[in-house]
């Protein structure tokens, strides 16, 4: 029989794959936009603005690993779920809070930055590494939320 | 009201174009250009095609009209930008009721982009049917068909079609919402009363006619500034640096071709912070801007060359550049 605690664990985990993934994808598309607006200009920055679409889309899949990492210790994924206490499962809960939030944010935060690094290169192509560096530093803090996840995850009994 | 990242895409290709305005640079040595004909190759080197010699105005023409034609198909949403293409609307406006009076052909006078089609305004008029075309720009219409055929005065006509076409640019500008676009259709509009306050003063216009000819503005008094006309210069200095446009004030005192380049240098002030927004409207319009003020000042460079004006007098005229 599945436990309310179980439940509670597995909301979490779809949770932190569906925020995280939601803000991706709105963060890519954004991206996205902007990088076509330069490439149907010219064509032959496609290849540095792609690398700026790509920046905000990890968020999505820290989602998926830290979804995908407690739906296994919890035994889900072999079929054959654990019983878990109702404090066990809001445990897991909230270890799944930072990527879902963090992540969500991050990623629109980096779209942002990255819309901004798509601009530089529509305007100065030789400094696409700049603007993918100023880009690339709002990750840090969906990696540091990835990594509380994980550690509470794995921390808990 | 739009988001600001509906205008991702429009931004981006706008800054894609953005290094095709000409620099600093450029324009200096347009100014040091011993005569015409180096003006247009210095030009043709930088991207503006097509001159035939003495005849600028088609590729100045074609210019403003490429860069508008890029920010309205980039748009997301079109009727933003309304508030700056009114004017092609109301130059249509004159064009088609006085080729109605006149028999003339209207079709070679109109502009385009605009918000009503040349062709619907010249149904509305044969039929005098106003309702086809959109609330206030049909009764507008109707207006300007009354005054037109009922005094036969062009100027009236144009005075009239001025003033609505300033009211109504502030007017879809605060209704799009975005406060950048409402702030510089009101400050185009506050600058442009002053502009004619000022002329009317010049021709000696008395009170009931600039009371007429002024815009309702939110910036600048439409009584006080007639009232400043029937005094003098002086006090209409007094009264544009009271509002706190203190170069405008200044301006006015040396010159009117330092007063002109004063009000468009204090507009390319206002669109300067646009160049740090990636998303948003701001861009879109600061481009549109900038492609004015550009081609403005090409066009005052190569008036001069072609009269000899001397550098130093052509360097106090040209426009502050938004790159």
């Amino acid at each position: 029989m599945i436990s309310i605690g179980l439940v509670i664990a597995v909301v979490g985990a779809v949770l932190a794959a569906l925020v995280a993934g939601i803000g991706s994808a709105r963060a890519v598309g954004m991206v996205g936009e902007a990088a076509a607006g330069v490439v149907s200009e010219d064509p032959s920055k496609f290849s540095k603005v792609l690398l700026l679409q790509l920046l905000p889309g990890t968020q999505g899949l820290y989602g998926l690993l830290t979804a995908v990492l407690e739906l296994s210790q919890l035994g889900v994924l072999g079929g054959n779920p654990a019983s878990l206490t109702i404090a066990q499962g809001i445990a897991y809960f909230c270890a799944c809070m930072p990527i879902m939030i963090v992540g969500y944010f991050s990623a629109i935060a980096q779209a942002r930055a990255a819309v901004a690094g798509v601009n530089i290169v529509a305007k100065n192509p030789s400094q696409s590494s700049k603007a993918l560096t100023m880009a690339a530093m709002v990750e840090t803090y969906a990696i540091l939320a990835l990594l509380v996840s994980i550690l509470v995850i794995n921390g808990i009994k | 009201m739009m988001k600001d990242t509906e205008f991702a895409f429009a931004v981006a290709k706008i800054r894609s174009n953005e290094y095709k305005l000409l620099t600093s640079n450029t324009i200096e040595a347009l100014i040091s250009a011993q005569n015409y004909n180096e003006c247009i190759k210095i030009l043709s080197e930088a991207g503006y095609e097509g001159f035939d010699k003495n005849d600028e105005d088609t590729v100045l023409s074609e210019r403003q009209r490429t860069a508008f034609e890029l920010i309205y198909s980039s748009a997301p949403d079109k009727h933003c930008l309304d508030f700056l293409i009114v004017k092609n609307d109301f130059h249509n406006f004159k064009a088609i009721l006085k080729s109605k009076v006149t028999g003339a052909d209207f079709t070679k006078l109109v502009v385009s982009p605009s918000c009503i089609l040349p062709g619907t305004v010249s149904k509305a008029v044969d039929e005098k049917d106003y309702s086809v075309i959109d609330g206030e720009f049909g009764a507008v219409l109707k207006e300007a068909y009354g005054i037109l055929t009922e005094t036969m005065d062009g100027q009236m006509l144009e005075v009239f079609l001025d003033r609505k076409c300033l009211e109504m640019s502030v007017k879809l500008a605060e209704e799009s919402k975005d406060d950048f676009a409402a702030t510089l259709a009101n400050l185009m509009c506050a600058l442009t009363n002053i502009r004619i306050a000022l002329r009317c003063i010049k021709t000696g216009k008395d009170t009931s006619f600039v009371m007429n000819a002024l815009a309702d503005s939110s910036i600048v008094d439409k009584k006080q500034l007639a009232e400043c006309c029937a005094v003098g210069i002086d006090e209409l200095a007094e009264y544009v640096k009271r509002i706190g446009y203190n170069s405008v004030a200044h301006a006015m005192t040396l010159g009117y071709a330092a007063f002109e380049k004063q009000c468009d240098d204090i507009l390319i002030e206002k669109i300067r912070f646009a160049k740090y927004q990636n998303l948003g409207i701001a861009p879109l319009i600061a481009y549109y801007f900038a492609t004015d003020a550009e081609i403005k000042t090409v066009r005052i460079i190569l008036s001069c060359k072609k009269n000899g004006i001397d550098t130093e007098i052509i360097r106090e005229r040209v426009r502050e550049l938004y790159v």
